[in-house]
């Protein structure tokens, strides 16, 4: 235990003593192991432990939040009171008792970290380096990693909800650095999951690393993308970061119950293309994104978002949720006991739908077709969002024709959502970090191969 | 925290030379939604990353733990991270003995201004930002401060003290008229309350808000460009961490065997300052060596390497107090950068660009711009220049180059000097034809 049940009760009732409606306790102890080749050498190797506890009190629409790093009794209970202090009740709330919740244990790992050295790690890492560095002559720096964290939660509030959860995540950075007359491109692949050293049985790192090196040569060469609106074919897996972006963030309820997003009063209304239907998941069994529990305790949830075109869910959490009077979906997160947690997604995607991927590229006579991303962000209020290309081709006649660098494309969400015509079988998730405003979490995009009309893409080449 | 404990198990386990960087903070936050107080958050909490050489290699350890026990972790992980780790030099854990120039960061007044004036200035802001256009439907306004004590110690006898401050105020606003949605968002960075106009800073956000109302794309083409402060910020900031040497000797940087050469616009010259009256003064970098003013970029041509005293040893030279901690490692990093201003007002900016976009924010860079090509394709918003003058507001174009070439191409280097909060001060730039893409 990080807190006692006893020390957590105490913290409970002192939080509460000036009236407040609800508080909370969070505790979390989290291990973090990384180890990275750059430079062909060991360039890291190093642990870093991120303790402590925030305390959330609640009354009405007004949050106070503390947090420290010290869980003596004193400081846990100093840190209570103070924070009491902002609201100036005379009667204090009764917490109730504390209650542990069962976990489902679920996203358990098959080899946990301590099951293998650094030696046989770093062995791992080292194939796919050697494979890099032997693609291409123009590789000028491979870079793996490993990154571990395993991490204890302890979440205590006083309607009595008492979860504790554990997070096991792995993931591998595989990195080529290409450098040719003065130029530099990259390329990488980056799986991971809630999951442990089980990541090198799921993935082959040389085919990574021959993946990334080979990405990273041909964009040395790739002519400039052109400029202008055009037909965009998304790939499958990390090409669901424009549905994160486009639509994803404007669905969590800290927008909705703030009026600080396009989609607010829509439930119930056409917002996509008839083909499109999209979905929150944070139950998926090992996903990145998954939990047991999100950060305030509440079960997460599978939660349709949207269905054939149609809203019909947002993400929620218990504060906003009141706001807007719908139950939380399990959608509370935060990076760390330092962050207040809100609203977030988990693992998040466009579902299935009736094309191939060979068929939506042979019906495109002229287009970009983006297969994989580096990013992007949004304005949920506004719904003006843009994401950058990592690996892009033109398509002519209905053919992937040349590859081409530096392609980025903007827009509204809600125009792209409308414009997509054809959408794939092949849907596959890929694993991002997502920052906003309760910190980076871990977070799974996704979707098929689809097509969207008139996109306007930015590049340094000719205008279309 | 009893840094001796560490000290102590250190010394037994036989990890020798030692240091550790040792930092506490509290932190103070107010956020408004229109009258509303939605948040308010108070942290009290501390750190410290150990580092020393066992058995010949280097290794570390970080965390927020600070019982008694984390001794025994501590001393496991630096074992298993030298295990691995690179050669250890116990020359660069430096004896006391340097001179350092005294830099004063911290603000008793910051450090001292209630919580209560940071609500009823933000609820002032909030209101007064409203109050200038009623189409103006939200104006979350959020405040912070934050006080931090470090000490830097070492085994051989150094121990290194500072105490810093600084405050944050920071505004978002949505507009409304019709079917036309905007949004627009301001921050400054404060050494103490008594530097910011409240007034000043409301009504400013609040003109700029109704100004981009009708913002639309422009055609796709090549456009003279007028980049804002914090755009200059994200564009160069990223560049100029390439005149690291380590960056240099691994041939991952741009200005590889170009020093002395002329690579960007002779109207531009960039400086490194650690003195400058600002929060990110320092008097002493992450091996304990005092900082150093220094010009990086002389009329376009680069002028120096950063260097820690191990690439310094590497090199023949020495340290130019520029030792960074950076993924678990000592490595060269930038400190406190200042693009020297020129003579042109911003208004005298775009008079000389006529006709051209005034660009004053950009999105997506931590994924559209590739920091080690210098490339960029990013969303863009501002204004249209036409005939000398600011005209139209703009929205969803994207502005694409390579850093580099772009600021090779200056028209003119602004006066209109800016603080931004990624620790550099910077005017307005206008640049020649850049590639621009929109309807």
């Amino acid at each position: 235990m990080i807190v006692s049940k006893t020390l957590a009760a105490a913290v409970m009732k002192e939080a509460l003593m000036t009236g407040a409606d609800f508080a909370e306790l969070y505790a979390q102890d989290k291990k973090s192991h990384a180890i990275s080749i750059s430079h062909k050498r060991v360039d890291t190797l190093k642990t870093n432990v991120t303790y402590g506890a925030g305390i959330r009190i609640i009354q009405g629409d007004k949050v106070i939040y503390g947090y420290t790093s010290d869980l003596s009794k004193s400081s846990l209970l100093k840190l209570a009171n103070e924070l009491a202090q902002s609201f100036d009740g005379k009667t204090p709330t009764e917490p109730k008792p504390l209650v542990k919740v069962r976990n489902p244990g679920k996203n358990k790992p098959k080899i946990y970290h301590d099951q293998m050295t650094d030696e046989e790690k770093i062995a791992q890492l080292r194939k796919a380096e050697k494979v890099m560095y032997e693609y291409s002559e123009y590789i000028v720096n491979a870079s793996c990693s490993l990154s571990e964290t395993d991490e204890v939660v302890e979440i205590y509030n006083s309607k009595g909800r008492f979860v504790t959860d554990t997070r096991i995540r792995t993931r591998l950075g595989i990195a080529a650095y290409a450098g040719k007359d003065g130029q530099f491109q990259t390329g990488s692949e980056r799986p991971g999951g809630q999951y442990g050293d089980e990541i090198f049985q799921m993935h082959d790192v040389e085919k990574l690393g021959k993946k990334a090196a080979k990405c990273a040569v041909d964009l040395l060469d790739a002519p400039e993308c052109p400029s202008g609106k055009m037909t965009v074919i998304i790939g499958n897996e990390f090409g669901g970061v424009l549905f994160h972006e486009a639509c994803g963030h404007p669905l969590e309820a800290n927008g909705i119950s703030h009026d600080e997003s396009v989609f607010c009063g829509k439930l119930g209304q056409k917002i996509a293309s008839d083909i499109v239907s999209a979905v929150d998941d944070g139950t998926i069994e090992n996903g990145w994104g998954s939990s047991n529990f999100d950060d305030e305790g509440n079960p997460t949830t599978r939660n349709q978002l949207i269905k054939d075109g149609v809203l019909v869910g947002y993400m929620v959490d218990d504060y906003n949720g009141k706001r807007i009077n719908m139950p939380s979906t399990g959608a509370c997160r935060r990076q760390s006991y330092k962050y207040c947690p809100t609203t977030r997604m988990t693992n998040t995607f466009i579902e299935n739908g009736k094309s191939t991927p060979e068929e939506i590229i042979k019906a495109t006579k002229f287009g970009l077709y983006c297969v994989s991303f580096n990013g992007g962000s949004v304005d949920p209020t506004t719904d003006k969002f843009n994401f950058t290309a990592s690996e892009a081709y033109i398509v002519k006649d209905g053919k992937i024709d040349h590859m081409v660098k530096g392609a980025s494309l903007i827009g509204f969400g809600y125009e792209v959502l409308m414009n997509i015509d054809m959408v794939g079988n092949d849907s596959a998730r890929g694993q991002g970090m997502c920052g906003s405003s309760s910190g980076s979490i871990e977070a799974d995009v996704g979707q098929p191969t689809l097509r969207v009309q008139n996109m306007t893409v930015g590049g340094k080449g000719e205008r279309i | 925290m009893n840094l001796n404990k560490l000290f102590e198990a250190a010394k037994k386990a036989g990890i020798d030379p030692f240091e550790i960087s040792y930092g506490s903070s509290k932190s103070l936050s107010a956020d408004i939604y229109n009258d509303t107080l939605e948040q308010y958050a108070s942290s009290n909490d501390c750190s410290f990353t150990a580092r020393g050489i066992y058995q010949g290699k280097l290794g570390s350890f970080s965390s927020d733990k600070v019982d008694p026990s984390v001794a025994d972790v501590m001393v496991e992980s630096i074992i298993q991270s030298a295990k691995y780790g690179l050669d250890g030099n116990p020359e660069f854990f430096i004896e006391k003995g340097q001179k350092y120039k005294k830099v004063n960061t911290y603000s008793k007044s910051a450090d001292e201004y209630p919580g209560k004036c940071m609500i009823d200035v933000s609820l002032d802001i909030s209101k007064k930002i409203r109050a200038y256009d009623k189409r103006i439907q939200i104006a979350e306004v959020g405040m912070s401060k934050s006080v931090s004590e470090g000490i830097f110690a070492n085994s051989k006898g150094l121990k290194l003290k500072d105490k810093s401050s600084y405050m944050v105020i920071w505004a978002s606003t949505k507009i409304v008229d019709g079917q036309d949605v905007e949004t627009e968002f301001e921050v400054k960075l404060l050494s103490n309350p008594e530097e910011l106009n409240a007034d000043a800073f409301a009504k400013e956000l609040a003109e700029k808000t109704v100004s981009k109302l009708g913002a639309a794309p422009i055609k796709s083409g090549k456009y003279n460009v007028v980049f804002a402060q914090s755009c200059v910020a994200n564009l160069l900031r990223p560049l100029l961490g390439q005149l690291s040497s380590f960056s240099v000797s691994q041939h991952l940087s741009l200005f590889e065997n170009k020093l002395g050469q002329q690579l960007l616009s002779s109207k531009l010259t960039i400086t490194e300052n650690p003195y400058t009256k600002t929060p990110f003064a320092s008097s002493y970098d992450r091996e304990g060596m005092p900082r150093q003013k220094k010009v990086l970029v002389n009329k376009g041509k680069v002028s120096t390497y950063l260097y820690d005293l191990e690439m310094a040893k590497k090199d023949g030279t020495a340290s130019t107090g520029n030792a960074s901690f950076i993924g678990g490692s000592i490595r060269p990093g930038l400190g406190f950068v200042e693009v020297k201003p020129g003579k042109k007002s911003f208004d005298e900016l775009v008079s000389l660009v006529g006709n051209g976009v005034y660009i004053d924010s950009l999105e997506g860079i931590g994924t559209g711009y590739n920091t080690q090509s210098g490339d960029y394709s990013l969303q863009a918003n501002g204004y249209l220049i036409e005939n000398g003058k600011i005209t139209k507001p703009v929205t969803l174009i994207t502005v694409a180059g390579n850093v580099l070439k772009d600021f090779g191409k200056i028209i003119a280097v602004g006066s209109d000097v800016k603080l931004l909060t990624g620790a550099i001060q910077t005017p307005s730039i206008a640049i020649k034809k850049l590639s621009v893409s929109g309807i």
